[in-house]
């Protein structure tokens, strides 16, 4: 499938980038907080993409990569997975099993759009677990949708092209899409510190979260 | 009866065979000969790979100087570390690797160590944490693990070394890598 992207540049892209490239200012703050920093250690969870591995260990960190959708789609079967009815530990079981770390030692975290395509029980017992992953005055990265036309949606791939632009792809399978809207992100992550908005023209949300 | 048809048949006595026209140049020429006696057997030796197939499963720790593939399963530590270890998009490592390159098709479930190069390639599954100098992940194949990158050390050569240095300084090896001892692996 080729990758489609979604959005039309919402600043002007640098010299050589992509046509299709956006300006992300959630990037751009997450990375300004990296400035003069080395090893840090970075958890992405929106899966491998040579691009994020390059640019996050260019930098001389050290880089976690995991795909929380391919994690819940390995942990639970089809039905449960249709049913959205998880059994009496299972969600702690799947905790356990995709984020099995020792508390604070996440300097950054990447979630990208994952949660908006888990299960609430499931995304909130993440947002929870990664709290106590991330170090004190940690930063977690995520990304929602404000376009909820539609049951399904494509989850992105999401590609740093620089220290300021992303590009968005739409490469996997189309997936249920969770609703969210300021109010329930605020409520999702009340347990966190800070809880920065990224204003943007196209219907995606980018927000910074400090714990 | 098959067995009284053989029979049979050994018993018919042999029609004489015609024998052979002479060949003509064309046809001689058209005749595919092999070049295999042409090459050295130190060269053959050194510039294939051993293949561990499809229906080998291999249990216990794997250890060479030469390049390996592994198209079948094996359950233990491998460590190469002079050489290029290919997991088939059929084999199946579980336990960690050692080496200077590794390239992935299949599933590997461990730690990897490779001084040059990681490559995962689309399709691959690999579970474990990674430290190489250059990590490529190609899109459609699940990796979880951490990445760790290193600089890739270069070897150096004993001639540049001069009798001075050699007599002062101890014998340095000439990977960058010294091979640990059994069943030690080290992790990233």
């Amino acid at each position: 499938m080729n990758p489609t992207p979604l959005h039309a540049p919402a600043g002007q892209p640098a010299a050589g980038v992509a046509p299709d490239a956006r300006k992300s200012h959630g990037l751009q703050a997450l990375v300004s907080s990296m400035e003069a920093k080395q090893n840090l250690y970075v958890l992405d969870f929106g899966g491998p993409v040579q691009d994020n591995i390059n640019f996050i260990t260019g930098a001389g960190h050290k880089l976690y990569v995991d795909d929380l959708l391919a994690s819940y789609d390995y942990f639970f079967s089809p039905k449960e997975q249709a049913e959205r009815n998880f059994g009496s530990g299972r969600v702690e079981a799947f905790i356990e099993s995709a984020l099995s770390f020792e508390d604070h030692v996440a300097d950054l975290v990447l979630i990208w759009d994952r949660l908006q395509y888990l299960p609430p029980p499931i995304a909130e017992a993440i947002v929870e677990r990664v709290r106590r992953m991330l170090a004190p005055d940690a930063l977690l990265l995520t990304l929602f949708r404000t376009d909820t036309s539609g049951a399904d949606h494509v989850p992105y791939t999401c590609r740093i092209v620089d220290s300021q632009t992303l590009l968005l792809n739409e490469r996997m399978r189309q997936r249920p899409m969770e609703t969210f809207n300021p109010r329930t992100i605020h409520k999702l992550f009340q347990s966190y510190g800070e809880v920065r908005f990224f204003v943007s023209r196209e219907s995606l949300q980018e927000v910074l979260i400090r714990r | 009866m098959a067995y009284w048809n053989k029979k049979r048949d050994e018993d018919m006595p042999l029609r004489p065979e015609p024998a052979p026209a002479p060949l003509t140049n064309a046809q001689r020429e058209a005749i595919p000969t092999s070049t295999y006696p042409a090459r050295r057997p130190e060269e053959l030796m050194t510039r294939s790979a051993a293949l561990i197939g499809k229906s080998i499963v291999l249990t216990g720790k794997v250890s060479g100087r030469e390049d390996l593939i592994v198209d079948g399963r094996i359950e233990g530590d491998i460590d190469l570390p002079e050489s290029c270890l290919t997991v088939g998009a059929g084999g199946h490592i579980q336990g960690s690797i050692r080496a200077r390159e590794v390239i992935i098709y299949g599933a590997v479930h461990g730690n990897m160590d490779a001084v040059e190069k990681v490559q995962i390639r689309r399709n691959a599954r690999v579970i474990g944490d990674m430290r190489t100098a250059r990590p490529v992940i190609e899109e459609d194949a699940y990796f979880k693990g951490n990445i760790e990158t290193v600089r890739a050390e270069t070897p150096k050569a004993p001639a540049q070394r001069t009798q001075a240095q050699a007599a002062e300084a101890p014998q340095q090896p000439t990977l960058p890598n010294v091979t640990p001892s059994a069943g030690e692996t080290r992790r990233g």
